[in-house]
């Protein structure tokens, strides 16, 4: 319990306006924190919760200052109100916790650690600066890791991936990609990207989440509402979910038959709800 | 997938409209919302006929299920279905969940989460079992509702957490999620959930079946007794990622239970799984060994998993081996201490329990004030596992005299402090004494001290 106290205790103010350097503090291991069972307390009903898995949702955000206006009010208000839709989601029997990492001209983690979703507020984002994707991926994979964010005891889903950004990143992108690409976290998590409005490159974006079905774009605010809520909604269903197995073919399953399978679902899924949720609505850069 | 809306309308294939009055929750193959259908609240759990293999089948399922009724009053069983939607999308109503219920995953979890609709900020209210006896109770009503469930000749299919409502104070127990409910041999697509789906389905080589239900409900079971995964040790946690292939490893082909004898592979972890820990110690070794046949032998041979009617007699002797002491200790005879053959002790307080012997029962009944004779202990044929015939009480008029009231619809034959038996009618007891003696249902049950 201690460990939530502190979580609600070090909410970072998140003006991206100002340089700012990565604050993540390397969180510590609490994993003997509440260490005082075995005392003689033998109680058949003095249980704790059983140890469930975890599954850490990070968001990539672009706050550079072409995001300014519209779109960053639709992000900032369509986050708000997500969260407690992906509350719902991961009840269950898996533990949610969420990390947002912005990027501009620099990178920051709008919480020092990720955050349980039931403990997760909103802090509204600001836009201002250059796109530093890369190093944004550089960031990312330094944090996921077991040292740092993924530090959970128990045992871990593959983590949630979700990057949005409005255009193209100004700074070398592929170096930082091809940190994150060893890294094995990144390797079996979900990743889905939105790219917002014109600029954004989906040929780049599909080079992150690794095929294109998980890449969704969004060219008005009323999208970019749908489309935040779709990618996140299924990802996180999907990602705090054990693989399904649906159609067996009387045939032993192989590491092969079920690698990635997850991914390969998030993709087809998000496609069908693109279909229905095609909308004919002014696209962000016409009409000025 | 067509979602339905607040205030709209959904035609049944008998007549009626449900009106859509709110969202209960979202599932793999649709979501479940809140109607009024005749003047009444029902659930309506809507498909996304999408993630529906073969819809028209699936339907037709559902059809026959309904027409063939619940096995028992411990499901929440689908009761109309609506008419199709042009697109096909289809749905049916049951009955809502009372509020006295639980969810299974809200009680592992041991607490629930409210959220305020206006904040959106959420509060954790716990979620426990008020009393052993309820636990116990819960187990055998889950145990019991399978064996109605297979012996009308069908197979749950996807036993999770997810399908079971227990009231927490009473031991009552509804599942739901009735829809994948096939007659035995016939799957409708389902898989299930890793972790609690058995062994083969995980690896792709058999399909849903009354044996798979089998292994399911050994981890349920498990997973409300140890409060832990059954499979989930050592060997799992090493992986930190739970990737596709490490569950169809640690779940599928090289599932190993965390207390197997012969294979100490996969110990529970301290700090990980302390309540796997603390509670396996606490239970009778004929509970253990259950677990551990249906985990090791049971494991990859459908044949060896332990039927339903052998945990509801585990159970039911579990049961009856409870101890409420007056010191507050409430716990299983194992964890009493026996200072002769007769005899329990409590080692927190020292006081001392008498017992009594039954005619069909190897081990002797702990007596405390508020113990209970089953009406299912005295006739083993009776699917009513809960009705209780006799209660140990404390005489009204004689403080501190105890004897057993007679709660069940039966005449007793007791035999009495002077020696002479006398028939103890309905509502009447005998008091606890030396030679006493009781015979059950014209004497086909006897017991004495």
């Amino acid at each position: 319990m201690s460990k939530k106290n502190k979580q609600n205790s070090t909410p970072t103010p998140a003006p991206a306006e100002e340089k700012q350097e990565v604050q993540a503090a390397a969180a510590e291991t609490d994993a003997l924190d509440d260490f005082d069972m075995l005392d003689f307390d033998d109680d058949p009903l003095g249980a704790t919760g059983v140890s469930r898995k975890s599954l850490v949702i990070f968001f990539l955000i672009d706050t550079s200052g072409s995001m300014k206006g519209t779109k960053m009010g639709e992000l900032n208000t369509v986050m708000e109100e997500l969260i407690p839709e992906i509350r719902r989601v991961g009840e269950a029997d898996t533990e949610v916790k969420i990390a947002v990492l912005t990027f501009s001209t620099g990178v920051k983690w709008m919480y020092a650690e990720p955050i349980a979703i039931e403990e997760f507020e909103w802090t509204r984002l600001t836009a201002q600066g250059v796109t530093s994707m890369g190093e944004a991926f550089k960031e990312l994979s330094l944090r996921m890791s077991r040292n740092s964010f993924l530090n959970s005891p128990s045992l871990s889903f593959a983590p949630v991936i979700f990057l949005m950004t409005d255009g193209y990143p100004s700074d070398d992108y592929k170096e930082g990609l091809e940190a994150l690409s060893s890294n094995s976290w990144y390797k079996f998590g979900l990743k889905a990207a939105l790219g917002i409005g014109n600029e954004a490159n989906d040929d780049m974006l599909a080079e992150f989440t690794g095929s294109k079905d998980t890449v969704v774009h969004a060219y008005s605010g009323n999208q970019l509402a749908q489309m935040i809520k779709i990618v996140a909604v299924t990802a996180s269903q999907i990602g705090s979910k054990s693989m399904t197995l649906a159609d067996q073919n009387e045939q032993e399953l192989s590491d092969e038959d079920v690698y990635a399978s997850k991914q390969k679902m998030l993709g087809q899924q998000i496609q069908e709800l693109v279909k229905k949720n095609d909308s004919d609505d002014v696209s962000f850069d016409s009409g000025w | 997938m067509t979602e339905l809306s607040i205030g709209q309308e959904v035609e049944l294939e008998y007549g009626g409209k449900a009106k859509v009055t709110g969202i209960i929750g979202s599932g793999g193959q649709g979501t479940v919302y809140k109607v009024d259908y005749n003047a009444q609240s029902w659930a309506l759990k809507w498909y996304d006929i999408s993630k529906i293999k073969d819809p028209l089948e699936f339907k037709n399922n559902i059809k026959r299920n309904i027409s063939d009724g619940a096995p028992s009053n411990k499901f929440l069983w689908p009761k109309y279905l609506t008419k199709d939607f042009p697109d096909g999308t289809f749905g049916y109503l049951m009955e809502l969940k009372p509020d006295s219920f639980d969810s299974f995953v809200d009680i592992l979890n041991t607490y629930r989460l409210k959220v305020d609709p206006l904040t959106g900020r959420a509060v954790k209210q716990p979620v426990r079992f008020t009393d052993l006896t309820a636990m116990v109770t819960a187990v055998i009503n889950i145990a019991n509702a399978f064996r109605q469930l297979h012996r009308a000749g069908k197979s749950y299919q996807d036993l999770n957490d997810g399908g079971f409502f227990i009231n927490v104070d009473t031991g009552a127990v509804l599942v739901c999620d009735c829809d994948n409910i096939a007659p035995d041999g016939a799957n409708f697509g389902i898989g299930g959930k890793p972790g609690y789906m058995a062994p083969e389905i995980v690896r792709g080589i058999a399909k849903p079946d009354v044996q798979t239900d089998k292994y399911s409900l050994a981890v349920v079971l498990f997973k409300l007794l140890f409060r832990g995964d059954p499979m989930e040790g050592e060997k799992v946690i090493k992986d930190v990622c739970l990737t596709e292939a490490s569950e169809l490893k640690h779940y599928g082909a090289e599932a190993v239970f965390v207390y197997d004898p012969d294979n100490d592979t996969n110990r529970p972890v301290r700090g990980i799984h302390d309540n796997v820990i603390k509670f396996w110690r606490l239970y009778p070794d004929y509970i253990k060994y259950a677990f551990i046949d249906s985990f090791t032998k049971g494991l990859n041979d459908p044949s060896k998993r332990v039927i339903e009617n052998e945990w509801q007699k585990m159970f039911i002797k579990l049961r009856s081996e409870i101890i409420a002491c007056p010191c507050g200790r409430k716990n299983f005879t194992s964890m009493f201490e026996k200072p002769d053959d007769a005899t329990y002790k409590c080692p927190k307080c020292g006081m001392t329990f008498a017992t009594l012997k039954f005619s069909n029962r190897e081990e002797r009944m702990p007596l405390y004030i508020g113990s209970k004779i089953y009406t299912c202990e005295l006739d083993p044929n009776t699917d009513d596992l809960v009705g209780v015939a006799g209660e140990l009480v404390e005489n009204k008029l004689k403080p501190g005299v105890l004897g057993i009231k007679n709660v069940s619809d039966e005449p007793w034959r007791v035999r009495m402090p002077d020696g002479v038996y006398y028939d103890v009618e309905p509502g009447k007891g005998c008091p606890i004494w030396q030679g006493l003696e009781i015979q059950f249902n014209d004497g086909k049950v006897s017991a004495w001290i």
